[in-house]
């Protein structure tokens, strides 16, 4: 895939994951009028986010061996997938800055809890995705 | 009845130029987030560094256009779309769990503790650099 064709699709995917983000976590709350809601709503995005792109990647690895080592778009879209998916979507749908950025806002409480549960949220979405997906990430080169 | 319909308009508008600020910001955040991870991982092997860098970026951007008020178009783009989109968890949670795969411990101690102390003290310190824009 060409740097230009990525970047498209990056930046599709980029812009339908903002969208979805900014529906689910900054309207939803001002839709039933409970402001406070937005940490809860940032956790379910970022927890449905994760869960997506260890699924999505449990399918481009599960892919990729069947197919050999490099998948284009026009042989079963691997590339289509890990770019408008993965790196658009997944990306721009998931935010981290968001939730930095609610840390200070609450009470210390809230803001210990964030702190712990966010991390601990993706990280359980990533790896329930992966094993949804049947497959799990190839092993670093290290090992 | 008809103001109200002209109100009811009037959020209709603000709400769809919000959802396109953000989905248009989000588009060039996530590209020069895949740029600069790209970028970090065939010069230096280290995807990784990558995400950490967007993220605290992304954390400075925010701090910077927190002085905006809710409602302003640059917030928007800025803050929700582009900050949001160059800024991801789900990256993070996939370098995070090779890095538990591999025990990488001082990694996971970089990025999760280590860069949400980083980040909140950049957004912090961007937050009063940046003032009060509204």
């Amino acid at each position: 895939m060409t740097v230009l064709r990525r970047t498209m699709f990056v930046a599709a995917g980029g812009a339908c994951g903002a969208t979805a983000r900014v529906l689910l976590a900054t309207l939803l709350p001002m839709a039933v009028d409970r402001p406070h809601w937005s940490i809860a709503a940032l956790l379910l995005v970022n927890l449905s986010g994760s869960l997506m792109a260890g699924f999505l990647r449990g399918v481009l690895e599960a892919k990729q061996q069947r197919g050999g080592a490099s998948v284009g778009v026009g042989d079963g879209g691997g590339e289509w997938l890990d770019a408008f998916l993965i790196v658009g979507f997944c990306g721009g749908y998931t935010s981290y800055s968001g939730f930095i950025a609610m840390v200070p806002a609450g009470s210390a409480l809230i803001a210990a809890a964030t702190l712990c549960l966010c991390p601990l949220v993706a990280l359980l979405g990533m790896l329930l995705g992966v094993r949804l997906s049947g497959g799990y990430p190839a092993r670093p080169a290290s090992l | 009845m008809l103001l109200a319909a002209g109100d009811i308009l009037a959020m209709d508008i603000v709400l769809l130029r919000m959802v396109v600020l953000a989905a248009l910001g989000g588009a060039l955040g996530s590209v020069v987030r895949d740029r600069v991870v790209s970028v970090l991982r065939t010069r230096a092997g280290r995807a990784d560094l990558g995400v950490l860098a967007v993220n605290l970026a992304a954390c400075v951007i925010v701090g910077l256009g927190a002085g905006f008020a809710g409602a302003d178009p640059i917030a928007h783009f800025i803050v929700l779309g582009f900050a949001g989109g160059l800024s991801t968890w789900s990256s993070l949670a996939v370098e995070v769990a090779g890095d538990i795969r591999a025990r990488r411990w001082a990694r996971i101690a970089l990025h999760v503790p280590g860069a949400f102390a980083l980040a909140l003290a950049l957004f912090l310190a961007a937050r009063a650099l940046g003032g009060d824009h509204s």
